[in-house]
């Protein structure tokens, strides 16, 4: 039995002269209580998909052809009363951001409530009978005080939940979740992932999960649609698809993604090229350009979706069926303590660092917020540590401290046994030996500047060379970051993501500083963009020697780059050490449960995995809890956790974990 | 906004979405249609190529009555050239005043101290109120706050309030009616740079320069005024109007020009006794202030259409009132 049914829906959207095709003839089928994810990168016509199936298209957009079956009824045609009346009862959506999703000035109860009686004959009791039912049917915690709350109130996580009650207040038979998840941190993320799970199951709805993230399909999808350029090149069961993936595109997919398995050393795959304007697609198979086993038969001849319900591709030369062999590649113990062999470069000892909250001209001071509360840490010439926590944690504020944005209230930070904090107050800081490389390349870069300028900005101020020998030294490093020189006299805008971040790069290095402090250097990326800069960050600290400090979210960016790993709660170091060790036997629970909470792109295990996601939410900076920081979430607490602080101890060689109860035995000291 | 509660958004029936929601597919970056170094052409034509042409050639005429008078009206606008209160006529098409002089005559000289007062004042205040604004901005404790507070409290008051305090300081004459303009419009651009330094101030560029070794007197410079230039050039063409108006109601007060020298807000105010009988005397240099001041409004308009890359709405056509 089929819930939905799409026939060769092609949506358009006027864009000045041009018609866009977002989405191209594309045909797809979801049951009752099945997830279809949909992935692929951005400008790939996925969420577009979605918005087509809700009507909720942009002014300038239409439903050129095709149909839209939900329940033998067609949406693409049903008059605009009727499907009002649809969005909602039959079909709802949730999308990525909550916080623009919700309306600010009116609380929760509201929202749901006016929702309900919009499809609902009932009384305004009634409604927030309802209301109430839902937000427990989410797992809102309190959920009767929380009716009265704004959406400013909320935590981003309990946000979503509202969000996902909202569209569950009229049990739709159909929900779309577009990017649920990908404004959240992956502790979070678990917990919804698991909701949303759980609610299809109870509810017997179809879920269409459109998402970029191919470890959230393969935790959560039956089937997987891939698409590319407004058209579905390859359409499979999960399990399969992952297995033996036939079409290029969705194996280079696949191929560009850091695993957590994966042995460090090896490249990551990369697309080269970007996608094609889809106001003027090219002709033929739309991957061509990019796909390195294209024919000139791909050129010219546009490749049709096979018939085969089991596994359908839209390729001429589809891939062999095998199993790569890096997949299945055990996890080896020999490289775990590797300890690089360099100095000591950069020293942070007892770091604090405090915002005060209120305050400023005429104000009273109030209290203040912790970011930093405390951190020691040595970082080896040569080697990459990483920084790894949640959102709130406080990584970025020490990736500032270290490269000298902020100062610190309390503790010094030493660069090659050298304090930094000795600097004259408002003094110039150490622009030769310490950079960083920043989350947004188009917010780093200066907007009104060209490229030429801004790489050459380092220089100048620093007065190096002459016109000609910056110059040359610019041609020289955008060579480096494999950018052509054609880029000089453009502007920032007119570069892709990925472009961008490797101006920010080469920007960086202009001055070849010694440390490179990279805050978040691919989370704005689409994951074939993200691994061409992780290969490239690898290649350029081969070549020029770097350390780099990178600071992520994303603990399967961090297991590629990183020697060593610190992981950061609520401002303080809770655990420390080799990265293969602590990815192999994590000591500090927070570790593990961070860890545990990551999607893997793998069904066969992400399904065996035996999920006990940290509960709850990150407390509070500004009056954080007594004692062990993460006491509140962790399933081991007892007494002595609320009364006496954890502080860094040794486990097991150079791995230190700040946990009364580890995961690991401490080895006795020697 | 939610799926389920778009009908109540929603009245034309045709569904809109929200641009949060969601990245559309045409948002690619690299096909942003007419940034900074959209060609000239092209900026021209954001604005309406059309209304740029009129503008332009209003804008010209309006500076050749300000600069040089004789080239439209060659008689001297102090003479008596016929008998008082003459109607308009094909001879004197805006009619004579009390004292015989030709009103068209006088309304074209009389341009000149208003328009002079206007764009010099709005000069003076963009130059100080970008100065305090960085200030402000770019500094934080006790400097700042004190400039921003006091700012407060000038923007609290009317403009032309503070432009008569500044006139019952200074005295009467063009040149201090050139200054309380000035100073009265000072806060308008502090503030607004103000606003946007704030902003500014965090971008991570800026701290991309600080790490490159930076002063901070060149990241003001390098990177915060070229970003800042769009928003100063909009506030200025629009506070141009209210300027304008100003002057004139200062000279209309008697704070300007001296009689019998020509100017609009003089001359209105000398006609307004004889409204009844001669309703021509002060009626035109009053649509001369009028259409001058609906001038910079649409001036405002227009080059906040070709600045701004984003905005991509066109601009009211002048004709198009309301």
């Amino acid at each position: 039995m089929t819930l939905l049914a799409v026939r060769d829906l092609r949506t358009q959207i006027r864009r000045g002269r041009d018609v866009v095709t977002p989405v191209d003839g594309i045909s797809f089928d979801i049951a009752p209580g099945e997830t279809v994810g949909l992935v692929g990168e951005s400008g790939s016509g996925k969420t577009m998909t979605g918005m087509s199936i809700m009507r909720l298209l942009p002014g300038a957009g239409r439903i050129a052809a095709g149909s839209v079956r939900l329940a033998d009824r067609d949406l693409a045609s049903l008059g605009s009363r009727d499907m009002r009346q649809a969005r909602g009862r039959d079909v709802a959506m949730v999308f990525q951001d909550p916080m623009t999703s919700l309306n600010p000035t009116i609380t929760i109860g509201r929202q749901i409530t006016e929702a309900v009686r919009l499809h609902r004959n009932v009384t305004s009791a009634g409604a927030r009978e309802r209301a109430l039912e839902v937000l427990r049917l989410v797992g809102m915690p309190q959920p009767e005080q929380r009716l009265d709350s704004y959406p400013h109130e909320l935590s981003g996580g309990q946000r979503q939940r509202v969000m996902i009650a909202l569209a569950l207040a009229c049990e739709p038979k159909l929900l779309i979740a577009d990017e649920p998840t990908t404004a959240l941190d992956v502790t979070i993320q678990a917990q919804i992932l698991e909701l949303l799970q759980e609610l299809r199951d109870r509810l017997g709805m179809g879920v269409l999960l459109i998402t970029h993230d191919l470890g959230v399909i393969a935790g959560q999808a039956d089937r997987v649609l891939v698409m590319y350029a407004g058209r579905i090149v390859e359409s499979a069961p999960t399990e399969e698809l992952f297995a033996r993936p036939r079409h290029p595109y969705t194996e280079a997919l696949l191929g560009a993604i850091p695993r957590l398995d994966q042995q460090r050393h090896e490249e990551l795959r990369s697309i080269p090229g970007l996608p094609p304007d889809l106001a003027h697609p090219p002709a033929g198979c739309r991957f061509a350009p990019r796909c390195s086993f294209a024919t000139d038969r791909c050129r010219t001849e546009d490749p049709v979706l096979t018939d085969d319900p089991d596994h359908a591709y839209a390729c001429f030369h589809p891939r062999p069926v095998q199993r790569s062999a890096a997949r299945t590649a055990p996890v080896t113990a020999e490289a775990a303590d590797e300890i690089a062999d360099g100095d000591t470069l950069l020293e942070l000892t007892d770091v604090h660092k405090e915002f005060p909250i209120g305050g400023g001209f005429l104000r009273r001071r109030t209290t203040s917020l912790k970011a930093v509360s405390g951190i020691s840490l040595t970082v080896a010439a040569g080697e990459t540590f990483a920084l790894v926590g949640e959102s709130g944690c406080g990584k970025s504020t020490t990736g500032r401290l270290i490269v000298g944005l902020d100062e610190p209230t309390q503790g010094t930070v030493s660069f090659a046994g050298q304090s930094t904090g000795s600097r004259r107050p408002g003094g110039r800081m150490r622009p030769r030996d310490m950079q960083l490389v920043f989350q947004d390349p188009s917010a780093s870069l200066d907007p009104r500047m060209k490229v030429s300028a801004s790489l050459a900005e380092p220089l100048v101020l620093q007065h190096i060379g002459d016109r000609r020998e910056r110059a040359a030294r610019v041609g020289e490093m955008l060579d480096q970051v494999g950018l052509s020189r054609t880029s000089l006299d453009r502007y920032p805008h007119e570069f892709s993501g990925g472009q961008r971040q490797r101006i920010g790069l080469a920007r960086a290095l202009m001055l070849r500083p010694r440390l490179v402090v990279a805050d978040e250097p691919v989370s704005a990326l689409d994951v074939s963009v993200q691994s061409q800069v992780l290969n490239l960050m690898r290649s350029l600290q081969r070549a020029m020697g770097l350390t780099y400090v990178v600071i992520s979210h994303d603990l399967s960016v961090v297991k590629y780059l990183a020697d060593r790993i610190g992981v950061m709660y609520l401002g303080k170091l809770v655990e420390l050490g080799a990265a293969d060790g602590i990815y192999r036997q994590p000591a500090h629970p927070y570790t593990a449960g961070l860890l545990d909470a990551i999607p893997e792109p793998d069904p066969v295990r992400e399904r065996a995995k035996e999920r006990k996601p940290i509960a709850g939410e990150l407390p509070s900076a500004i009056d954080p809890p007594s004692g062990c920081h993460f006491r509140t979430r962790c399933p081991f607490a007892q007494d002595r956790c609320a009364v006496e602080e954890p502080l860094l101890r040794p486990i097991s060689g150079n791995q230190f974990a700040a946990c009364h109860f580890p995961l690991r035995t401490p080895e006795p000291v020697a | 906004m939610t799926a389920n509660m778009d009908t109540t958004s929603n009245t034309s029936g045709e569904p809109t979405i929200d641009p949060a929601a969601g990245p559309l597919p045409d948002a690619s970056t690299a096909a942003v249609t007419g940034g900074f170094r959209a060609s000239a052409t092209a900026r021209l034509a954001r604005g309406g190529l059309i209304s740029g042409a009129v503008l332009g050639v209003l804008v010209l005429f309006l500076l050749v009555i300000a600069v040089l008078p004789q080239l439209i009206a060659p008689g001297d606008p102090t003479a008596s050239v016929a008998g008082a209160f003459t109607a308009p006529s094909g001879e004197h098409w805006f009619g004579t005043d009390d004292l015989g002089r030709d009103v068209l005559t006088r309304v074209v000289w009389g341009a000149h101290p208003i328009l002079l007062a206007s764009v010099l004042g709005i000069a003076i205040a963009t130059v100080i109120g970008v100065l305090l604004g960085l200030l402000g901005g770019m500094t934080r404790g006790l400097a700042s706050g004190l400039v921003m507070r006091i700012l407060d409290v000038m923007l609290a008051l009317p403009a032309l309030l503070i432009a008569l305090m500044v006139v019952a300081i200074a005295g009467n004459g063009v040149t201090s009616i050139v200054i309380a303009v000035g100073v009265a419009y000072i806060p308008a651009f502090a503030r607004v740079v103000y606003g946007s330094v704030q902003r500014l101030r965090t971008a991570d560029y800026v701290a991309a320069a600080r790490l490159f070794g930076a002063s901070r007197s060149r990241t003001v410079v390098r990177h915060l005024v070229p970003n800042l230039a769009t928003e100063i050039a909009v506030v200025a063409s629009s506070a141009l109007g209210w300027a304008v108006l100003t002057a004139a109601t200062l000279s209309f007060l008697g704070f300007g020009v001296n009689l019998p020298n020509p100017d609009w807000g003089v001359d209105l105010a000398s006609g307004g006794q004889y409204l009844q009988t001669a309703w021509w005397i002060s009626t035109f240099p009053g649509l001369a202030v009028t259409a001058t001041i609906l001038l910079s409004n649409y001036l405002g308009d227009y080059v906040s259409a070709i600045l701004d890359p984003r905005r991509t709405v066109r601009v009211r056509r002048p004709w198009q009132l309301g």
